[in-house]
């Protein structure tokens, strides 16, 4: 098993590439803080799954991959459909059920998908989209292509029968699919640690002969870098590889959860390793970026989101009657 | 022409459809190697080799799971899940997911998927393989659930179910392995999907078969002829979308219907059928729709066991008299 | 559970509460401002039937319309009133029930005649949507009769009493083959009649007494409305005529030049327009002839619509138009076209044939010159038109050809005069002579 922590081959990380790793870990940062302020006006249909503090995740990993590779999300996926580069308006739509979003908005905030960009949904089952992330990946088996497949999962997930069953599967023969494992430390509201013998999930992948790599999810060079071995391990057809991302939800399982299962102790230990103020050292640092271009941009990116949340907010619901529809295809 | 037993006619079914597009693959327990647990794909892994026949470890969620992963990136998935007993172990992917897909990404994914499984009815194995659960998925919107009887009826909705776009139950009867039919073997035999065949013409009674009850109503058929009451045989062949067409205007000819299952009798397909001949031809019932099924009880192991509990020809006829009393 | 003898008027709750289930009464509405009864044509339904709010659950005939009553509610029908009878506005017709048991229990516990069920011929409703007949009737011993659907349906469809019929299904119910064996042939098909206005159907059984000497038929609904509003209007108005003969040369000039400007007009002006615009132009003059007595009152209208008779299959019907004194010729023509067509199709409202102040009647179409109209009640003046004949005339003390039609003014002599009556008849008839003088009321 190899740690990967802080690993950043800094060679291959052209200027060009930070700032849009950035931009992208901040435009998912302005989403997600924006929505909490919406839903805490009550204008919020349903849950929200907040994807803050995790941005350096979903972000690291997309960034390894082609648009015409496969991810699979979670219920928690607003990271990475805009990591993976669903368009913004019509996710937005999506997420508040409106008949602009990418589904019509019959999927809502749980279930988007793209397929032109490989988005292939999320899910409203914890691990539900792990056994049929092995099926994308077979299909590039069977088509004799270096496609590769992303199943993100958390935790939680890692304890589900569908998680190890995919795990043996893939192994066995040898898919190209990458077990992406954000590990916020809490599976809904239960410390992951009481659930478990082993706090390390990446040590599971010993168990199935496949590689596991533990690394901080809050560092978006190294999540990146790891996601870059692991692809290419793919793409060769050797095979899954299991990466545990340990990173933090700075906001609660979902919005509203009064966070009664952890101590602000711990809420402040990992506000400091908040991995956007992290990168955006670094990228000033190694002159990605000059302070007001800076500026400029987080301006820009949060006046997008804000324009996506307005537009959510005037589009109109979905024909009551088009519940009918795509039941069944032709 | 040729004779063909209803196991030999799957194996064809999924010969033809694998020559005819080559994105349809067939994976499973002991599917490659073996031929089948049961022998429904033997000769299949020579002919098309090692990536498209293909044997898996016992997981049935994943197996599943394969199939809508692929059938949401361009495949025509054949997966088979040894028995319909073990549907327990994935029953996410067939419910939440495979039949959810389609729907709840607004018409994004045509889930063209097949699960083939067996049932094995008063076959003695036990109560862990012996159940007909065609409710729990025929109860499931996206869906579609084909049970045939016979040969050509297996080799022709199997051959459609394939062809389908859309996430299709295949129940296949152990105990109907080995009867015979003749087949066209040039026939691209294709019998639609949502189409019930009547297997006998009568006037008395409308007898609704499914899976082994078909063969026992026509002997119960022939028995009662012996008496001039000549009952009609109706085999949806199709749980869902179910025929009701077919089977009302049945009815509307004979003023009464009897459904007779394996399946159970509480929320089960005879309940399905009575609700429906209600709504569709309840001024021409002369008496009660009226179902037969094994009592509520699981299934212990055993051929005596299994006498006494499944409805049977004597049975059925028995039933049918009384609705003419 | 059913109420004991008709709730009070106006009431539409049997007494059992809120929250059971509730029986709805069906009153006869009041259509019109002068209707008072109305005479129960048809039924919609059996005893026992399900009804749905919306359905036509029985049919009633004014004496100027006939009209399809539509349930308030879903329910089950129990018959109150039979066919034929006659009920006052705000009167009981019958009742929906919660439930086909308790419709029938309600039927068989009420005091009212017995009466046959729909017969096939008339009954509105195809046999597979509604079977009549349900519930069936009791047993002698009053317990309720068991009978599949199917035998329901095809006793109801062969008019046959299930209380007549032997069971020998299990526990005694009667199946298909019971009704089979006790009415092996169908009496008549279950057939739609509309009811169309006046166009109702004709008769029924034809009972020959003796051949070639006596025949009888009973009377259609609007025969026996007719009839009754004949003698109604006689027996409260002292009714006399007056004749007149009108030259109608400058009419028929007139009429020729609005004939040939007839696609300019949109229309084909007819001495009927004329005829009403000049009445009408009288009427609006003196209004004393569009009064009328209630009681010890004498009521006028402020207005002038002028009903037409039309002869329709089987009767008359009078449709109205309004303010003719108020339409241009134009209008007033289509006006009448437009009635007259609704009247011929059956389509007349109530609102067609309520308010007329007079009415004009053209016996001319069939021949007719003098002759003395009844009153259509309560108006108290109506005239009637002739045809217009060339006839030998004296002017100028010679004799020369005119065109000739004659005029019947009958009157109420309780409340005109016969020279208010002459009066009205100069003045029409100085109109017509010369109608230049309708021009010179024209704004």
């Amino acid at each position: 098993m190899a740690s990967s922590t802080n690993i950043s081959p800094d060679a291959e990380i052209s200027l060009a590439l930070m700032r849009d790793l950035y931009t992208g870990m901040y435009r998912i940062r302005q989403c997600e803080d924006q929505l909490n302020t919406v839903f805490s006006k009550n204008l919020f249909p349903g849950y929200i799954h907040s994807y803050l503090g995790q941005e350096a995740c979903a972000v690291g990993v997309c960034a390894a991959l082609r648009q015409d590779d496969c991810i699979v999300s979670t219920h928690r996926g607003r990271g990475h459909y805009l990591a993976k580069g669903m368009a913004l308006k019509p996710m937005m739509a999506e997420m508040f059920g409106k008949a602009t979003g990418i589904g019509g908005g019959r999927g809502g905030e749980m279930h988007a998908a793209d397929p032109a960009n490989g988005i292939l949904g999320g899910n409203g089952i914890v691990g539900g989209g792990i056994p049929y992330a092995a099926g994308a990946a077979y299909s590039a088996v069977l088509d004799g292509v270096d496609r590769v497949t992303v199943a993100f999962f958390g935790d939680g997930a890692s304890n589900q029968g569908a998680f190890h069953e995919t795990m043996n599967i893939a192994a066995a023969w040898k898919l190209p699919l990458l077990f992406v494992c954000e590990n916020n430390l809490y599976a809904e509201m239960t410390p992951f640690k009481d659930t478990v013998n082993e706090a390390d999930i990446a040590r599971r992948a010993v168990g199935y002969g496949i590689p596991g790599v533990l690394v901080d999810g809050n560092d978006v060079l190294a999540v990146l870098a790891a996601a870059r071995t692991a692809v290419a391990r793919a793409r060769a057809g050797d095979g899954p590889t299991l990466l545990e991302l340990k990173t933090y939800r700075t906001g609660g399982h979902f919005q509203g959860d009064p966070c009664k299962y952890r101590t602000r102790e711990e809420e402040a230990l990992w506000q400091s390793r908040d991995p956007l103020p992290q990168f955006r050292a670094v990228a000033l640092q190694r002159g990605a970026f000059e302070a007001a271009e800076l500026a400029a941009l987080e301006a820009t990116l949060a006046a997008e989101i804000t324009e996506a949340i307005d537009f959510s907010l005037a589009s109109p619901d979905p024909e009551p009657a088009s519940a009918l529809d795509h039941v069944y295809a032709l | 022409m040729t004779i063909r037993t209803y196991c030999w006619a799957i194996v064809d079914a999924m010969r033809e459809e694998m020559e005819r597009d080559k994105n349809v693959f067939l994976i499973g327990e002991d599917v490659a190697a073996a031929g089948g647990a049961f022998g429904a794909s033997r000769g299949l892994h020579k002919a098309f080799g090692a990536l498209r026949v293909r044997d898996t470890p016992i997981s049935e969620e994943v197996i599943v799971g394969l199939a809508v992963g692929a059938a949401m990136t361009g495949k025509r998935p054949v997966v088979e899940i040894m028995f319909m007993d073990f549907f327990g172990l994935c029953l996410d992917q067939i419910a939440n997911q495979a039949a959810k897909m389609h729907y709840l990404y607004n018409g994004a994914f045509p889930m063209p998927m097949v699960i083939r499984t067996s049932v094995a009815v008063e076959m003695g194995i036990g109560p862990h393989h012996s159940q007909m659960l065609e409710s729990w998925v025929g109860h499931v919107p996206g869906l579609k659930v084909v049970m045939p009887t016979t040969p050509r009826d297996a080799k022709g909705l199997l051959k459609a179910a394939i062809r389908d776009n859309n996430p299709v139950i295949f129940i296949e009867h152990l105990g109907l392995h080995r009867i015979k039919e003749e087949i066209d073997e040039d026939e691209d035999l294709v019998i639609p999907l949502g189409k019930a065949d009547i297997k006998r013409v009568g006037r008395d009674v409308t007898v609704v078969a499914t899976g082994l009850m078909v063969q026992k109503s026509l002997d119960a058929g022939a028995e009662l002829a012996k008496e001039g009451i000549e009952i009609e045989v109706i085999d949806p062949r199709t749980i869902s979308p179910l025929d009701m067409d077919t089977i009302a205007a049945s009815v509307r000819k004979t003023n009464r219907a009897l459904v007779v299952t394996s399946a159970h009798k509480p929320f089960g397909f005879g309940s399905e059928v009575a609700a429906e001949i209600m709504d569709r031809a309840f001024y021409d019932l002369d008496v009660p729709v009226r179902r037969l099924t094994p009592p509520f009880t699981p299934q212990p192991f055993g051929k005596g066991f299994e006498q006494f509990l499944h409805p049977d020809a004597t049975r059925i006829a028995a039933n049918v008299r009384e609705m003419l009393a | 559970m059913s109420p004991v003898g008709p709730p009070p008027r106006g009431s539409h709750r049997s007494p059992q509460g809120e929250g059971t289930p509730v029986t709805h009464a069906i009153f006869i509405p009041k259509l019109g401002l002068t209707m008072e009864d109305a005479i129960v044509v048809e039924w919609g339904f059996a005893d026992g039937a399900q009804v749905h709010r919306g359905d036509t659950v029985v049919t009633i005939e004014t004496d100027k319309i006939t009209f399809d009553v539509e349930a308030e509610h879903d329910g089950y029908l129990q018959r109150v009133a039979p066919v034929g009878a006659k009920l006052l506005v705000g009167d009981l017709a019958g009742y929906l029930h919660p439930s086909a048991d308790a419709a029938l229990a309600a039927g068989q516990r009420s005091a009212a005649p017995a009466f046959p069920g729909v017969p096939a011929a008339t009954a509105p409703i195809p046999a597979a949507a509604h079977p009549a007949n349900l519930g069936a009737a009791k047993d002698a011993s009053g317990r309720r009769l068991m009978a599949s659907p199917v035998a329901r349906q095809l006793a109801s469809a062969r008019d046959l009493d299930l209380a007549t019929v032997t069971g020998s299904g299990p526990g005694g119910v009667i199946l298909k083959r019971d009704v089979e064996a006790a009415a092996p042939t169908r009496t008549a098909p279950p057939a739609q009649a509309s009811i169309a206005v006046a166009a109702t159907a004709t008769a029924t059984a034809t009972t020959i007494i003796a051949p070639g000497t006596l025949t009888r038929r009973p009377m259609t609904a609007m025969r026996k409305a007719i009839a009754q509003r004949m003698m109604q209007s006689l027996a409260s108005k002292a009714q006399m005529t007056g004749f007149g003969r009108v030259d109608m040369a400058e009419v028929t000039r007139l009429r020729e030049t609005l004939v040939d400007a007839a696609d300019t007009l949109g229309v084909r002006i007819t001495y009927t327009d004329l005829v009403l615009k000049a009445a009408a132009t009288v009427l609006a003059a003196m209004p004393e002839m569009s009064a009328w007595i209630e009681g010890d009152d004498i009521v006028s209208w402020n207005a002038v619509h002028i009903g037409l008779a039309v002869s329709v299959n089987g009767g008359l019907i009078v449709p109205v138009i309004r303010h003719v004194d108020q339409l241009s010729l134009v209008e007033l023509s289509h006006a009448r076209l437009a009635l007259i067509d609704k009247a011929r199709s059956g389509k007349l409202t109530r609102a067609d044939v309520d308010g007329g102040t007079f009415t004009l009647s053209n016996f001319g179409s069939y021949g007719g010159d003098f002759e003395t109209p009844i009153l259509n009640a309560p108006q108290s003046a109506l005239l009637g038109i002739g045809q217009i004949r060339d006839e030998a005339v004296v002017r100028d003390k010679q004799i020369v050809i005119r065109p000739m039609m004659s005029i019947s003014l009958t009157f109420d002599h309780c409340l005109i005069d016969g020279a208010m009556a002459g009066e009205f008849r100069s003045r029409f008839k100085a109109l017509l002579e010369q109608p230049a003088l309708l021009l010179a009321r024209l704004r």
